[in-house]
């Protein structure tokens, strides 16, 4: 590479630093209306997707009681006989202008339903990401910096242990320990207004330890591994003939370009433990967003299906949409278009 | 041989433990005070307490547990008044009157007047209702007030066992004109101080409650925990008193576990295999006894069920109601008989035998036991496993052979007249006799007991021979409590005391 050529490619980079904001801002709001179609189309599967399966709210409320006459009754009640491309506009259209409609099962408006679990499900998860994320990433950078040695394999290896064990099992597991032999943690994860704060932590000990672990497992190898790609680069080969440390070669120089993968699997993984808590919750029978969601498809209840699922999507394109947005602050050189 | 032995001398000890339970309320005085917490096994955040909502054993315990029916079934069956003080039936056993108990007021404080029975009752009558009591009153013909404290209710037909229809856990009584029920007004035990549907039920102690010597604790809370290892856990951790629907399995362990006991009782639910004797193959006589022949009755009570159970006689009458035919051999597992029926029937098909894990834990052994006895009289028989969703809608009372699941019904009429009466909604058998049907009804209106013992007899001869179910079993009532627990005692068809458990124990400190 000639020298003029760095000149030319530097100057050309310090135009697109400007750039960069307006461009950042631009992005966020592609990636926005990309989210909101992304949205759309997740309603229409969850729509479809409710319609395939056998049975509608009417056969499912009655079970085993069901006759042909009760079942009518519960569907013209509920117009449930309209055309489905009909009661799903019908659907849309409300929840376009911020009615979320009320559940078919208890006629209870849907967005006091969700205000109810939601709450106590990011609760559940914010405990669990600050346990897990900052032992994962730390455990990860520890495991690449000793490669190969015995703290990289011993971490290594338990976390594959975690990795492997369905998370019910390790629920399971830890529910017989914690809460069966040690009672030191309750067996029924139930929250109330009147807990202090250190009693509530008390009551999600187990369920935010149990996906603590679970997650923790794959965040460590990604993070281990992130940062093991970035030392086969060149650049790092250069720091360590000039006789750089390991550690400062891992934390000033491989670090720092690993932290874009990093900050991704960070932001994967809380959406795995707001999204992903729905066994988690039945084990502890922790009242949250899992449950809800449980019991509205095996109801057929639409509206509440719905909400559901959209706050769970919204939820994965927020975090994704900031994990993209972070990268692109921490690393320049992505904000340059290829 | 020995496993066999050890679960039998656990459920024999089980049932000591509920015979000492039972003869403590004689002995000590129930201690007033306390908080009580029993875990329900289901319950969603779609449940409500609108009783015409109610479809299961939770809701039924939430309504006991806050309401009052005009009757209510005691120890050992035995039916006395709740919120109806008496009542006389007519000759034909077509106008019934019920007098109603004076002094009961609803938890807003307004008295119980026959206005609202009639309205409360009414409400799971006529064209429109979904309640699952609909079919129970399908028989009525009007309802009406007589005065303030009576009620007249007119049968299309004679029966005897209207008393009993009024025990049904949906027919509490609420304030006439009542179309919000989330307040939960009643006239029960313990008024609603809180209520989260999926989560959890709080109920104080109602002041002004009218029945005296009941409801003794101060505040109950029922959870819904639909996870059995969470409900056995928190059961043995102390977190809560009692926890409802063990699994036969788990029963022994509950047992064996320290502050904790099982209360172990006969119901009349059952799991019949279930043949519709309407089309091929099984409007076949021969085969429908073939079946019946190969069942091995007791290996499948102790491996299905753990012994927590008793067998059953191919009808669907056990063996705690008064109107059992006890003198109906017991069939049991034989071969020769069996490959004599199937010769005869000339069949020599597939079975295919539907089975979907919603009727009950346990039921891919039962389908299994039978393939294996089927298999060695030379019938052969698939597994069809089924999804929970959709089972009741497509595949049961649609599928030719399929195992089913009926829980308690309160009296022989109502048992016989829900699945075997020719025109019943879920006569899931197809089983349709028009003899049947006649001396049905000729035991529903009489009111002489004998008589009506020898017509309930005949009746169930006739499914034990000629219907369409195979009932290898009957389950027992599985409930686990904690020893502080006292005055438990088993009534009627349903777990938890007939769900009337919240007011008729005591915690003893």
């Amino acid at each position: 590479m000639s020298f003029r050529g760095c000149v030319s490619q530097n100057v050309f980079g310090l135009i697109l630093e400007k750039m960069a904001y307006r461009s950042l801002a631009l992005l966020i709001f592609k990636r926005l209306a990309s989210g909101a179609v992304t949205l759309f189309i997740v309603s229409v599967l969850i729509f479809v997707g409710t319609e395939i399966l056998p049975g509608d709210v009417a056969q499912a409320v009655l079970g085993q009681q069901a006759t042909p006459k009760a079942v009518q009754a519960i569907r013209d009640e509920l117009g449930l006989d309209r055309p489905a491309v009909v009661r799903y506009v019908e659907w849309l259209v409300n929840f376009a202008q911020g009615d979320l409609g009320r559940s078919l099962t208890n006629e209870r408006e849907v967005a006091e339903l969700i205000g109810l679990r939601l709450g106590k499900t990011l609760f559940l998860a914010t405990v669990a990401a600050i346990i897990a994320i900052p032992l994962s990433v730390g455990l990860g950078l520890l495991a690449a910096l000793y490669e190969g040695r015995l703290a990289d394999k011993g971490i290594s290896s338990l976390t594959l242990v975690f990795v492997s064990l369905p998370d019910f099992l390790l629920g399971y597991l830890l529910l017989l320990a914690g809460a069966v032999y040690l009672g030191w943690f309750p067996v029924l994860s139930r929250l109330s207004e009147t807990m202090s704060f250190g009693e509530q932590l008390r009551v999600v000990a187990l369920p935010c330890l149990t996906l603590a672990l679970v997650v923790s497992a794959h965040t460590m190898r990604l993070t281990r591994a992130a940062v093991l790609s970035v030392m086969n680069q060149p650049y790092i080969e250069m720091a360590r003939l000039k006789g750089a440390t390991r550690r400062r070669i891992v934390f000033y120089h491989a670090l720092p370009n690993a932290l874009s993968p990093i900050l991704n699997i960070v932001m994967l993984t809380l959406a795995f433990l707001i999204v992903g808590v729905v066994v988690v919750e039945v084990v502890f029978n922790y009242a949250g967003m899992g449950q809800l969601m449980i019991d509205a498809v095996s109801k057929r209840d639409m509206p509440l299906v719905q909400a559901c699922g959209l706050i769970f999507a919204s939820i994965y394109v927020m975090l994704n949409l900031s994990a993209d947005i972070l990268s692109l602050i921490t690393n320049p050189r992505r904000r340059r278009p290829k | 041989m020995k496993r066999r032995t050890l679960l039998k001398s656990t459920a024999a000890t089980a049932g000591v433990f509920a015979l000492t339970g039972a003869m403590v309320p004689v002995v000590a005085a129930p201690v007033k005070g306390g908080r009580l917490v029993l875990a329900a096994s289901s319950g969603t955040s779609g449940d409500s307490l609108d009783p015409t909502t109610f479809t299961s054993v939770s809701h039924g315990l939430m309504g006991c547990t806050l309401g009052n029916c005009l009757t209510e079934i005691e120890k050992g069956g035995e039916l006395v008044g709740e919120l109806a003080e008496s009542w006389d039936a007519s000759a034909d056993a077509k106008t019934w009157k019920f007098n109603l108990r004076k002094g009961a007021t609803f938890h807003n404080g307004q008295a119980m007047t026959s206005a609202d029975v009639v309205f409360s009752l009414n409400l799971h009558r006529g064209e429109g209702s979904t309640s699952g009591a609909k079919g129970l009153l399908g028989t009525i013909a009007d309802i009406r007030a007589d005065g303030s404290h009576a009620i007249i209710v007119e049968m299309s037909e004679s029966n005897a066992d209207v008393p009993y229809l009024m025990a049904d856990y949906h027919l509490l009584i609420v304030p006439e004109g009542t179309t919000d029920f989330s307040a939960g007004i009643f006239t029960g035990p313990y008024m609603v101080a809180k209520f989260v549907p999926g989560e959890f039920l709080v109920a104080k102690r109602n002041p002004n409650y009218w029945k005296a010597n009941r409801a003794h604790v101060d505040e109950v809370e029922v959870l819904f925990v639909v996870d059995t290892t969470a409900r056995i856990s928190s059961l043995i951790a102390g977190e809560i008193h009692c926890a409802t629907s063990i699994d036969p399995q788990s029963a022994a362990l509950i047992d064996a576990a320290p502050g904790v006991h099982i209360e172990n009782h006969p119901s009349p639910g059952h799991r019949p295999l279930l043949m519709l004797c309407d089309r091929a193959p099984f409007d076949n006589l021969d085969l429908r006894l073939a079946v019946k022949n190969a069942l091995n009755r007791e290996q499948i009570l102790d491996n299905v069920m753990a012994g927590f159970g008793s067998l059953g006689n191919d009808h669907p009458i056990p063996s705690l109601d008064p109107f059992h035919a006890a003198d109906i051999p017991q069939r049991q597992q034989d071969l020769d008989k069996a490959a004599y029926h199937l010769k005869k029937s000339k069949f020599d098909g597939t079975l295919q035998l539907h089975s979907s894990i919603i009727t009950f834990p346990g039921e891919q052994a039962l389908a299994a036991l039978f393939q294996q006895s089927a298999a060695a009289i030379g019938l052969k028989c698939d597994i069809v496993r089924e999804p929970a969703d959709g089972f009741w809608s497509k595949v049961w009372m649609k599928k030719p052979f399929v195992i089913g699941a009926w829980g308690g019904r309160p009296t022989a009429d109502i048992m016989l007249t829900t699945a075997y009466s020719s025109d019943a909604a879920w006569n899931d058998t197809a089983w349709r006799r028009e003899a049947f049907d006649q001396k049905l009804a000729l035991a529903r209106a009489e009111t002489d007991f004998n008589t009506r013992k020898a017509h309930y007899h005949d009746l169930q001869l006739m499914i034990h021979e000629d219907g369409g179910a195979g009932i290898p079993f009957f389950v027992n009532n599985v409930d686990g409590l904690r020893d502080e627990v006292k005055g438990y005692y088993p009534a009627g068809p349903y777990e938890l005391s007939g769900m009337r458990i919240a007011e008729r124990v005591w915690l003893d400190s």
